[in-house]
């Protein structure tokens, strides 16, 4: 076998020193692997135990599988021989010409893992160099590779097989020659795929320009990153060979006798099948539990070699879908710390300024558990808004602002995300405390929301008018021709040249702009109080933007909805917001009345940002970028998390965290230096 | 529509003429019919009779005419083991087959979508172990064992089952059940990742935002673009029930193709496997184009695209 050879392949320093993406599986990393997942010893072991039948045969077994017994004819396991050869019991009992069951399997391993072994080293290596070939090569070489595979994929294996040892008979070689010819095709694929992604990486292209011979690329670059998948398909291709080989055997197209094997013994003990139910029992739980150890194992070794697999497995773990938000909620809640910026948080002017708001969301946290540890996406967020208002939230990727929406929303992927402290209160009633039947309804009808890329966000497989309709369906229990004249009108509504011929077409046939007007259409559907707009324009033209903004308006100010525009680009937002939020880290760094904040921002990174985006309304001489990076959510900077990054920053600002200042009445601000940072506009 | 279906067809035939180009080539070239017949231990002066008799020792080329025009008028000569004509045999066959596929597959296929279904609805709750647990035995199953434990348990045990032939609607369960593990397992498998495959795209999380019900979620919104790698599957399934019929259908005596290959190969019988080849290879082609056709109906990018 290969497979050990391969195991350390990557290991070698030809991987090491190139820098190449070494995810191979190393023995010790197998062992580290099973350590954890000790059931995995079950199958291991069993896999040895037969390997060491097959090679050991002669010594183990305690009968010899020809030795013929007349007066031991189907005599039931644990049997005392009546032969003098050997006074060993017949374990498993006798077959009809009184030889033991047991000694008979043990040389039936044998025969199993030498076709198994012998077949996928030669079907695997057939496929690799193709694979290999046609991945590097490409052209008309990989086209009729390929080609090959597809064909060879769509015949039923075991008729071709069976068809082939019709012509050229059976017996070993033969076998190993039909597996090689009719399963090859799965590596030539596997490798295929792997060569090509490999072609375009660093350590490939490094190697080429300092001219390397292709076969040395191929065998001394390429190979070894190919073994951990290779030995994940070999481990289940023995598995299925072993399987086809019993399945001919059964039929008779196998090794022939006297060579005893699992498949024909079966066929053997069928006609004895209501006398002596061992003949076929054991034969047949000896192929099922060696396919068995076998499957497990490949599956086990593709959990070890490829970490993503086991990120799925992790999170496939925790409990359930966010009905357990609301539990997390009142456990995790930690003491609402920044109470204190509420009020000062709330824009001065619209027409509720009596603390009855549309929305308050107070000291929302949210965090993400994975496999590596705790990311803290939301870290403490308030702010509020009223009817027929408009608050932007802005930020880099990664900032929180669509994390944070999401958690009001109630559609946060739980797990990894799960909310973990802080309220809600959406006219009033805490959303995290309300059950999530009741949270299920008022979405869509009350709150609504509409998405980033409208291309991914409307379902594929469905109308654009029953995706509209559905709204008042699942709502309302509206009919659905009612329901699609209701869809009719909200596209109308919302501007879709000759709604009612498209109403019937899907999301692919319209232009980016048009299907953010049917998420539009779907959204404002039941007339909701709130809707929260997730960056609706950044996947469009910068013309479509604009219209899609003054929609937005224009139907906001029909409605006296309540709308938050999530957004990363200043310029959108400047017309149609009241009041911004700035999001830096997971927490709001600044927030206030738009025009306030636009003239005279009181945090370096809003004033960064500011500076970063073209503006029409003022002369400017280049754009300035903020240097460095948003911080990584697992290590977020002591004290306050923008001072790498800040030009402003001063001893304080990397121990103490600033809290949201008061610069007046309606604005504050997270900064220790506030007056200067005003001061030198 | 008609004109995809009818570029299809015409695809089709053009693998058609080459598998039974290949098959012909490989029955007369690389094996010696006349050999074949007489078995490993005739003598060679027989098989020069024989070869003489039948025309086996003309030039390929002469011999692959007749052939060729024997395939297009369906005359593919008579069964050697029978004596009768090899394609009527291999054809009264199909509907045996057809039968047992199609109790085989209206078993497994929404049983295993259920399932994978729920699986990835939630992963790592008991049905999704559930199901890990299904496909790995499907994988493993050794079907012609398992339908005699089968037989076993409820025929020679119970006494609630026939052990095997063919008749009443009785004797279809066993052969059924024992072919519907694998496909149970692997499209069950295939499901819950294209599930969790689409329960990941953004239109869940619209739809969770439009306040649908889970059920809805799931089964109306994701199973539906989650169909395309399910079908591809299920397509890939039905013809490899045919690998499965081969056994099956001997373990039960199922009068159906894959019993006739096995006795086409225990009899040496060449014309009667050229006819089943034919046959398969019809079979594998219409199930194609019935997937094909699925896209279609399934998937509006594709119906227009």
């Amino acid at each position: 076998m290969s497979a050990p050879h391969e195991m350390t392949a990557g290991d070698g320093p030809a991987a090491r020193d190139s820098g190449e993406p070494v995810r191979n599986v190393t023995v010790r990393k197998l062992l580290r692997a099973l350590w954890r997942d000790k059931l995995m010893l079950f199958p291991l072991l069993f896999l040895v135990a037969l390997m060491v039948a097959a090679v050991g045969a002669d010594l183990l077994a305690p009968h010899d599988p020809f030795d013929q017994n007349l007066r031991s004819r189907n005599v039931p396991p644990m049997s005392s021989p009546t032969s003098e050869t050997s006074s060993f019991p017949y374990l498993l009992g006798a077959d009809p010409l009184g030889r033991d069951l047991f000694s008979r399997l043990i040389y039936g391993a044998r025969v199993s893992l030498a076709v198994g072994l012998s077949s996928v080293l030669a079907s695997g290596t057939l496929g690799i160099l193709l694979g290999l070939m046609a991945g590097y090569h490409r052209g008309w070489l990989d086209d009729l590779v390929m080609r090959g595979v597809d064909v060879l994929m769509g015949i039923p294996g075991l008729l071709l097989a069976l068809f082939i040892l019709f012509l050229v008979g059976t017996g070993f070689w033969n076998l190993v020659i039909v597996f090689a010819l009719t399963r090859w095709m799965i590596y030539a694929r596997v490798t295929r795929g792997l060569t090509l992604s490999f072609r375009e990486q660093p350590f490939v292209e490094g190697a080429q320009t300092i001219g390397c011979s292709d076969s040395r690329i191929i065998f001394r670059h390429i190979l070894p990153n190919l073994a951990s998948p290779i030995l994940v398909l070999a481990t289940l291709e023995i598995a299925i060979v072993i399987l086809a080989e019993a399945g001919l055997s059964f039929l008779g197209m196998g090794i022939q006798p006297p060579a005893p094997t699992w498949g024909r013994m079966v066929a053997e003990g069928r006609d004895y099948i209501t006398s002596a139910w061992w003949l076929i029992t054991f034969p047949g739980l000896a192929i099922l539990l060696t396919a068995l150890s076998l499957n497990l194992t490949s599956a086990w070794l593709r959990m070890v070699s490829d970490p993503v697999q086991r990120w799925r497995w992790f999170m496939g773990r925790p409990e359930s879908r966010p009905e357990g938000d609301t539990e997390l909620a009142t456990a995790y809640s930690e003491p609402q710390s920044s109470r204190t910026d509420i009020e000062s948080s709330e824009p001065a002017h619209g027409p509720a300024a009596n603390g009855d708001h549309l929305l308050e969301v107070i000291d929302l946290r949210v965090n993400f558990r994975t496999p590596d540890g705790l990311l803290n996406a939301v870290n403490g967020i308030s702010y509020t808004l009223n009817r027929g208002q408009t608050l932007a939230i802005l930020g880099e990727s990664g900032s929180g602002k669509t994390v944070s929406a999401e958690a009001v929303m109630g559609i946060l992927d739980s797990p990894p995300a799960f909310v973990t402290g802080g309220s809600v209160l959406f006219d009033g009633n805490d959303l995290l405390q309300v059950s999530p039947s009741r949270r299920r309804r008022l979405c869509g009808e009350r709150i609504a929301m509409i998405f980033q890329d409208p291309l991914t966000a409307l379902n594929p497989a469905y109308t654009v008018g029953s995706q509209i309709a559905g709204m008042f369906q699942e709502h309302r229990g509206t009919s659905k021709r009612e329901a699609t004249a209701k869809a009719v009108e909200l596209m109308d509504r919302v501007r879709i040249p000759s709604a009612r011929e498209r109403v019937h077409d899907y999301p692919h046939q319209f232009s980016g702009g048009m299907r953010q007007r049917v998420m539009i259409a779907a959204a404002i559907a039941l007339d909701p109080d709130l809707l929260i707009a997730d960056e609706p324009t950044t996947a469009l033209d910068v013309t479509v933007q604009a219209q899609i903004m003054e929609l937005l308006a224009e139907l906001q100010l029909e409605t006296g909805m309540g709308l938050i525009l999530i957004t990363h680009d200043l310029g959108v937002v400047a017309d149609v917001a009241d009041s911004v939020a700035v999001m830096y880290a997971g927490k709001i760094v600044e927030t206030g009345p738009i025009e306030e904040i636009y003239s005279r921002p009181a945090h370096p990174y809003t004033k960064g940002l500011l500076e970063s985006a073209p503006r029409v309304d003022r002369k400017m001489d280049s754009l300035q970028q903020i240097s460095g990076a948003p911080p990584n959510l697992r290590f977020i900077p002591s004290g306050c998390p923008f001072h790498p990054r800040c030009a402003y920053v001063v001893d304080r600002c990397t121990v103490e965290p600033p809290p949201l200042y008061e610069v007046r009445h309606d604005r504050s601000a997270s900064c220790h230096r506030i007056e200067d940072v005003m001061n030198v506009n | 529509m008609a004109r995809y279906v009818a570029r299809r067809l015409i695809q089709s035939l053009l693998v058609l003429a080459v598998v039974l180009t290949l098959v012909f080539f490989a029955g007369r070239v690389i094996g010696n019919p006349a050999a074949l017949i007489l078995g490993p231990e005739a003598r060679a002066e027989d098989v020069k009779t024989l070869e003489e008799r039948f025309g086996y020792d003309k030039p390929a080329i002469e011999q692959f005419g007749r052939y060729a025009r024997g395939v297009v008028s369906g005359d593919f000569g008579n069964s050697w083991w029978q004596r009768r004509p090899a394609l009527p045999m291999a054809l009264e066959r199909i509907p045996a087959t057809l039968q047992l596929a199609a109790v085989t597959m209206l078993f497994a296929l929404p049983l295993a979508m259920i399932l994978g279904s729920l699986a990835a609805w939630k992963p790592g709750s008991p049905i999704d172990k559930g199901v890990n647990v299904i496909s790995l035995t499907g994988a493993s199953a050794v079907d012609f064992w398992i339908g005699l434990m089968l037989i076993l348990f409820f025929a020679v045990q119970l006494r609630l089952l026939p052990t095997s032939g063919s008749g009443s609607l009785k004797f279809i369960i066993l052969p059924a059940l024992t072919l519907s593990l694998r496909p149970l397992g692997r499209v069950a498998q295939v499901t819950r990742s294209a599930m969790l495959d689409q329960l990941s795209k953004p239109y869940i999380k619209t739809a969770r935002a439009k306040g649908f019900r889970e059920r809805r979620i799931v089964l109306g919104e994701a199973l539906k673009n989650a169909f395309i790698p399910i079908i591809t599957l299920s397509g890939d399934e039905a013809i490899s029930t045919l690998n499965g019929a081969v056994v099956v259908e001997t373990v039960f005596a199922w009068p159906g193709i894959g019993l006739l290959i096995v006795s086409a190969v225990t009899n040496r019988d060449l014309p009667l496997i050229e006819a089943l080849v034919f046959v398969v290879a019809i079979m594998i082609i219409v199930t194609n184009l019935l997937v094909d056709l699925t896209y279609s109906y399934l998937d509006p990018r594709v119906r227009y695209g």
